[in-house]
């Protein structure tokens, strides 16, 4: 395929998550939740680098990342993530953009169900809990 | 002699990583998981016949041969319906190379809108390419029509994301039987 799906980082990611959901099914979820933040990190790192002439191979690695910095639990991460990919909306292919806002909303409801006083994150939560509320609405409307 | 059987093409599991550019170790641990399943549900043996059709008149006989099985492997794949659901994987990612003439070139992780990215064979580069939903099935009553069903079902979840292809392995029976179905049809 081309040179990024190939690029060493994304074939990474995608041992990395596999053994996480092999980690995960056995148990194992502190081994999964690490796997799935280096595959987070190997997906995002790539799809960063995806210029905006190929917007459907960005927008699958930028899915793979987000839904890998979910699952590894790492929500700060996530926040940052999902904002940097939806700062550029054109450089993604339609269905990805529509799986990151709805990814963006589910995290902005994990962030909102948190308890008080849980860690911060991110100076980027208030942003994605605000952007989820807006988003929610645009989807009513 | 039944004249399928007389046509039926050499599918090896030992050497799936050709048919595929998913992360080797990856391949190796679909294609284990396919062995580990068909020795559980069709006893021990080396090779299994396996009928697949993906309708429109795509189809085609396949003697899928097994990887060789050690206790290690047993244990790894313990885990009936873990294996079942690689071992699926593996068998649709040889098959749409052969019968579709697609490339597997990405496993995607949970909780996204496919499991596995493919393109044609023919293109090696660009910004296109299809979906893949896989599933398997070795006990029980369930037809591979009903799950394929399904399997297209969530893939019209999707609809911006394009063409895809849901493939349902049918571990038990006279035959292993392979569906597949394209969506939009």
């Amino acid at each position: 395929m081309n040179s990024w799906f190939d690029d060493p980082r994304a074939k990474q990611g995608e041992l990395d998550a596999f053994d996480a959901e092999r980690a995960e099914r056995r148990g194992a979820f502190a081994d999964a939740h690490v796997l799935y933040a280096n595959a987070a990190r190997a997906f995002a790192s790539v799809a960063l680098s995806v210029p905006p002439d190929h917007p459907n191979t960005r927008g699958a690695l930028a899915v793979a990342a987000l839904s890998s910095a979910l699952r590894s639990g790492n929500l700060g991460e996530a926040c940052d993530l999902v904002a940097r990919f939806l700062a550029e909306p054109d450089a993604l292919g339609a269905s990805s953009r529509i799986e990151l806002l709805a990814m963006e909303q589910s995290l902005g409801e994990r962030l909102q169900s948190r308890p008080a006083g849980a860690s911060s994150f991110s100076p980027r939560r208030d942003q994605i809990v605000r952007s989820s509320v807006r988003n929610s609405f645009r989807v009513a409307a | 002699m039944d004249s399928r059987a007389a046509e039926m093409e050499l599918l090896d599991l030992g050497t799936l990583h050709r048919e595929t550019e998913l992360h080797r170790k990856v391949v190796d641990a679909l294609a284990l998981a396919a062995s580990v399943t068909l020795e559980r549900v069709r006893g021990e043996g080396v090779a299994d016949p396996a009928l697949a059709d993906f309708g429109g008149g795509i189809e085609a006989a396949y003697s899928l041969t097994r990887v060789g099985l050690d206790d290690g492997a047993r244990l790894a794949f313990g885990d009936a319906d873990e294996a079942t659901e690689w071992g699926a994987a593996g068998v649709a990612v040889g098959i749409v190379h052969r019968l579709l003439r697609r490339r597997v070139f990405c496993r995607l992780p949970k909780g996204t809108g496919a499991d596995y990215l493919m393109r044609s064979s023919d293109v090696l580069a660009g910004d296109a390419f299809e979906r893949l939903e896989v599933t398997g099935i070795s006990r029980g009553d369930e037809t591979a029509g009903t799950r394929l069903r399904e399997k297209v079902r969530r893939l019209a979840l999707h609809p911006d994301a394009g063409v895809g292809w849901a493939v349902v392995t049918r571990f038990h029976g006279a035959t292993v039987e392979v569906r597949g179905e394209r969506w939009p049809q």
